[in-house]
């Protein structure tokens, strides 16, 4: 029996979620996820060697900080840090709401021709639409949505209007208080169906944004580290994610149904990968965080684990016990939360209304 | 011109009167209908009009309706998809809420179904959506068939991709109430075996949202549809196997071309002969061949005959077979069904129930393999009322022989049994992998569905593949481990054709070791390509096409090791064992052939593979043995060639292919310290092959003693003890001998 495990971790080995390309690989190439420049991949297996002879013999608690936080699906490492972050003009809800009582497009049926004809006609707001024999009723709908000012059903109301990259979505957040949003990035063993070993979230306050990460310093951690990201969503939360419609927030509901935890995910999600497509992609090579963060940001990571590889470094600290090749994957989805606040606060400052 | 013209042609000709070695006459056959328990509701009656149900179908439905899991055996074109939509369109009527999940083994059958009950949503009014979720279908539309549909029709290889996305399948699988399993039988040997646990994990999740679904089964008749039923699924069933369904009558032509004193035969020529006599007799024929290479090679033949005769008929033939484009296929079935096609040649990939209008006539070129094959084929022809003909043509190999001989076994009930196995280590840790990446592996609670996983577990968990939590054991590898495990085989490595630097066909390891050698003929899409090297390190075959006028034929030699007896009994005073071995295969070598001819041999430096597996042995008590040589017999032949014959045959009772099993027979073996002859099951691990074996010896033996005893040729050939993938070349051989210390096995005394 004992070929049989074998056996299956070799196939587990062979087989890889991202394929080595040459430095020199062309332009559709590089901007594949899946693929890795060859050049990326040797210097993190160099760093990766590197860390495994700094770190030997440490105690992951020294290398990585943080306390043990215990709820009711265990324990993990609980780590905490802070940084100063500009302070940024945001709208915001009442001007927000003012310039949607001016949105006729969210009643459905009118488009941007229609929305011009009604304008000029004596309509220009929905108050006023809602005496219009045709649209009427529908406006009435629509106000009395926006009069509850509910930011999820508003949230809901808007990307049935308007494509996910339309910067009247991104202008919504503006209805959120804050302290109410919660950036948010995991790092797991793969894509989907295995664990996730860190979960970083990020809040912003008085012009200070406070990085909390809950890592799973084995894998039987992971329900606590699910556990605890779970319980700083409260009702009025709005997540901030980069692609995190389609990966974090599902791997996390993914993860919760696994371990038969009840997980309410559905609320606002600003996930920033969709307006930086619209904004950047015929100014930048690719739309990765890292690309965006190099460009806006002039921010060049030093030590990086390529996200491709943090599986491999986290299975690496598993099987050695040494915790060196945590502490790029901290740093990372760290650095990844920050840059995701940062740009996302200066697209918010940048777009303004399309008037 | 018709049938009975074309049987009067084989009765009269002294040339065919000599070859056909048995003709029955199935009756044709009266409706039996049934009324169903209870009424049905009004959109049902609605929809049924004037067709009134047969028993089976009543049965069926009153079973499904007392929630009993349903296994039916009736034939092919008795109304099996009508017997299983009632109860289901009425179950999902009366709870609207609940959902029925189809699952056929190929794309081709799951768009028939689709057809057919759109067909009926329409016209009973009952809302179900019914959708096809496989590989074809777009990721635009995947969510809205999850969130939508009531009827979702897929096949294994999709629910194994689905089932660890099933957190996003919570309102289907929550909601199952029907899993409707067609053509079930397909799903014996590896790949039955796979889908057995792939079931089983199905199971699993349903009963984690809460349902629990009721099974219906359809399958070809098999001598142990409930055991099969039971290993398939892991539940208990109802057979219902009487058949209410009317026939129109058919002959069925058991057809020798090796009759005894033919000179020479070809069962291929005899092909297609009579195929160029159906043509005459104006009958639409569908002629099964046991491979891709004569389908193509017949259809070529004849269509070179017509066309000195006339153009128009030569464009009437045509070949199918697995490896076409679909749209080729489809267009392939349209000229059938319309009639446009007179003669088409194909593999088995036409087998499974794909519907193409009815045909008058099946020639069965070369035995399938499986009874159940058989019949299915042959119940291509005739789905109407009229006549139709089957013809089965013999080759020279062990059980095409046997039922030439003895077509009271071939008419006879059912004896295949249909194998899964359960406790094959690979196959069983890979989906305990799967399962433990869809939810927790907990291997108290999930004893209901994997059964016992101690053992298992733990070398996976040393792997770091599996880790201990307290949730259960959880998925910690860094594959997903759906993409490690395939269904069809063991090996995950695709071997690449390439010609010209382009890829024409991918093939797994085995196969690429058995027909893509060095040197290797291969024939792909009518086209010949000729092997120059097999490339293990790339897993890359370089082939030229090319014309040649030969074929090759592999040749392995293997060598056996007794790890640990299991079960041992006596038959005829021989001591017959079941237990783990250790088998030493390698391909050594290819023959060379022209026809029937030998053109040359040539070795090849393939690896050996070494694996552990389940064998059956039996040792011949040592007065047999002196016996025998006193009767100046050689007995090394004898056991070899009652090695062969048992391999030939075994086949019969353990539906598995030839291929599946291997022999070593030796007149003395280290582990045994006796004579001895060993079949082994070719799988690693084993797939239940040697169990079953061990279970039906003595009929083994029985039929085995049978063949060799009534076969008409003096000094053995392959339709008894010559074995044409022999690694010794057929030496020694003595048929003699074999009889002798058969008939001891089979009668207890000599």
């Amino acid at each position: 029996m004992e070929q049989i495990g074998r056996l299956w971790q070799e196939k587990s080995e062979r087989f890889k979620e991202y394929r080595i390309v040459p430095e020199s690989g062309s332009h559709e190439q590089a901007v594949r996820a899946d693929y890795l420049p060859d050049r990326e991949y040797c210097e993190a297996q160099r760093l990766k060697h590197e860390l495994l002879r700094q770190y030997r013999g440490s105690s992951i608690q020294d290398v990585t900080g943080g306390r043990a936080a215990t709820n009711e699906r265990g324990s993990c490492l609980a780590i905490q840090d802070e940084c100063d972050i500009a302070s940024v003009s945001r709208p915001g809800p009442s001007e927000v709401l003012g310039e949607l009582l001016t949105d006729l497009k969210l009643v459905f049926g009118i488009r941007e021709e229609t929305e011009k004809l009604l304008k000029s006609s004596g309509y220009p707001t929905l108050e006023n639409l809602a005496g219009h024999p045709r649209f009427g009723e529908e406006a009435r709908t629509v106000l009395e949505i926006l009069r509850r000012k509910d930011p999820a059903e508003l949230f809901r109301l808007i990307s049935f209007r308007y494509s996910r990259s339309h910067p009247q979505m991104l202008r919504l957040s503006g209805l959120h208080e804050i302290e109410q949003l919660l950036f948010l990035d995991i790092e797991t063993m793969g894509l989907f169906q295995r664990p996730i070993i860190l979960i970083g979230m990020a809040g912003v306050s008085g012009g200070r944004i406070t990085v909390s990460q809950y890592l799973a310093r084995d894998i039987p951690e992971e329900p606590a580290v699910v556990c605890a990201a779970l319980s700083r969503l409260k009702p009025d939360t709005a997540l901030v994610t980069y692609n995190g419609r389609c990966f974090d927030v599902p791997y996390i509901g993914e993860r919760a149904v696994y371990y038969r935890m009840a997980a309410d995910l559905s609320r606002p999600n600003f996930d920033l990968l969709f307006f930086a497509r619209r904004s950047y992609r015929q100014l930048l090579p690719d739309c990765r965080l890292c690309t965006l963060e190099q460009h806006l940001l002039d921010i060049e990571r030093d030590r990086d684990v390529p996200s491709a590889l943090v599986p491999e470094f986290y299975e690496t600290y598993l099987r050695t016990g040494n915790p060196g090749p945590l502490v790029p994957i901290l740093e990372h989805n760290k650095q990844d939360l920050i840059s995701l606040a940062r740009i996302f606060f200066r697209l918010s400052t940048e777009w303004r209304p399309c008037r | 011109m018709s049938v009975a013209s074309l049987l009067e042609r084989l009765a009269g000709d002294p040339y065919y009167q000599k070859r056909t070695a048995f003709i029955k006459a199935i009756e044709a056959r009266e409706p039996v209908y049934g009324a169903p328990d209870e009424d049905l509701p009004p959109a049902i009656k609605n929809y049924l009009k004037e067709i009134r149900l047969y028993s089976h179908q009543c049965r069926t439905l009153a079973g499904v309706r007392a929630g009993s899991n349903i296994i039916l055996t009736t034939p092919t074109a008795s109304g099996k998809s009508l017997a299983f939509n009632i109860p289901v369109f009425e179950g999902l009527q009366h709870d609207p809420r609940a959902t029925a999940l189809y699952i056929y083994p190929t794309k081709a059958l799951a768009n028939d179904q689709l057809q057919s009950v759109r067909e009926m949503e329409r016209a009973t009014g009952i809302r179900v959506c019914p959708e096809i979720y496989d590989g074809d279908t777009p990721s635009g539309r995947r969510p809205g068939v999850r969130e939508q549909s009531r009827m979702i029709i897929t096949n294994p290889y999709e629910l194994h991709q689905v089932l660890p996305w099933h957190y996003k399948w919570q309102r289907f699988l929550g909601s199952l109430k029907y899993v409707v399993i067609d053509e079930a039988h397909h799903y014996r040997g590896v790949f039955g075996s796979n889908v057995a646990f792939l079931i089983r994990r199905l199971r699993r999740i349903c009963s984690c949202y809460g349902a629990r679904p009721q099974f219906i089964l359809s399958s070809a008749t098999i001598a142990n549809p409930l055991e099969f039923a039971r290993n398939l699924t892991g539940l208990q069933f109802q057979l219902i196997d009487d058949d209410g369904s009317p026939r129109g009558s058919k002959f069925f032509v058991l057809y020798n071309p090796f009759f005894e004193g033919a000179n020479k035969p070809s069962a291929h020529q005899e092909t297609r002969r009579l195929l160029l006599e159906a043509m005459n007799h104006n009958l639409h024929t569908l002629c099964f061949t046991v491979s891709r290479k004569m389908a193509e090679l017949l259809s070529f033949w004849i269509r070179g005959d017509l066309s000195e005769r006339s153009p128009d008929l030569a464009e009437q033939v045509a070949s199918y077979r697995a490896g076409y484009r679909p749209e080729e296929r489809r267009e392939i079935e349209r000229r059938l069904k319309q009639g446009r096609l007179k003669i088409v040649t194909a593999t088995n990939a036409l087998e499974l129930g794909i519907d193409i209008g009815a045909l008058d006539g099946v020639i069965i070129s070369g035995y399938p393999g499986s009874v159940v094959s058989a019949w299915q084929q042959a119940g291509r022809s005739g789905r109407g009322a009229g006549d139709s003909v089957a013809i089965l043509v013999a080759f020279q190999d062990p059980l095409d022989q046997y039922f030439m001989h003895h077509p009271e076994v071939f008419f006879g009930s059912p004896f295949e049994h249909a194998i899964i196995s359960l406790h094959n280590p690979y196959i069983k840790s890979g989906h305990l992998l799967c399962a433990a990446s869809e939810l927790p592996l907990q291997p108290e609670t999930d004893q209901e569905f994997f059964g016992a996983v101690e053992g298992l577990v733990e070398p996976l968990e040393r792997e770091l593949l599996l880790r201990r939590t307290g949730s259960g054991y959880v998925y910690s590898g860094r594959a997903r481990p759906a993409d490690l495990v395939s269904l069809d085989s063991f090996s995950s490595g695709i071997f690449k054709l390439v010609c010209d630097g382009k890829i024409v066909e991918t093939m797994d390891r085995l196969r690429a070791f058995r027909e893509a050698h060095d040197g290797a003929v291969l024939l792909h899409r009518g086209e010949t390509y000729v092997v120059r090297s097999l490339d293990l390190e790339t897993a890359t075959i370089h082939a030229e096409r090319t014309e040649v006028d030969y074929f090759t034929e592999p040749v392995k030699a293997a060598g056996i090791e007794v790890l640990a007896e299991r079960q041992r009994k006596d038959v005829g005073g021989f001591r017959v064992a079941l237990g783990s071995v250790v088998v030493n295969e390698q391909y050594t070598g290819y023959r060379i052939r022209r026809g029937d001819s030998a053109l040359g041999f040539q070795p090849l430096d393939l690896p050996p593979t070494d694996f552990k597996t389940s064998a059956i042995w039996f040792t011949v008590p040592n007065e047999i043995k002196k016996s025998i040589q006193e009767q100046q017999q050689d007995f090394a032949g004898g056991l070899h060639g009652i090695e062969h014959a048992m391999i030939g045959i075994m086949p019969f009772q353990v539906m598995c292919d030839r291929r599946d099993i291997g022999g070593v027979s030796v007149p003395f073996h280290y582990d045994t310290r006796a004579a001895t002859v060993f079949i082994y099951d070719g799988y690693e691990g084993g797939i239940g092959l040697a169990e079953k074996a061990f279970e039906l010896f003595e009929e083994i033996a029985r039929m085995t003693h049978e063949l060799v005893r009534d076969c008409p040729c003096e000094q053995g050939c392959p339709g008894c003890i010559i074995s044409p993938k022999c690694g010794n070349d057929n030496q020694p051989l003595s048929k003699q001998a074999a009889e002798l210390i058969l008939r001891c096995l089979a009668q207890g005394s000599l």
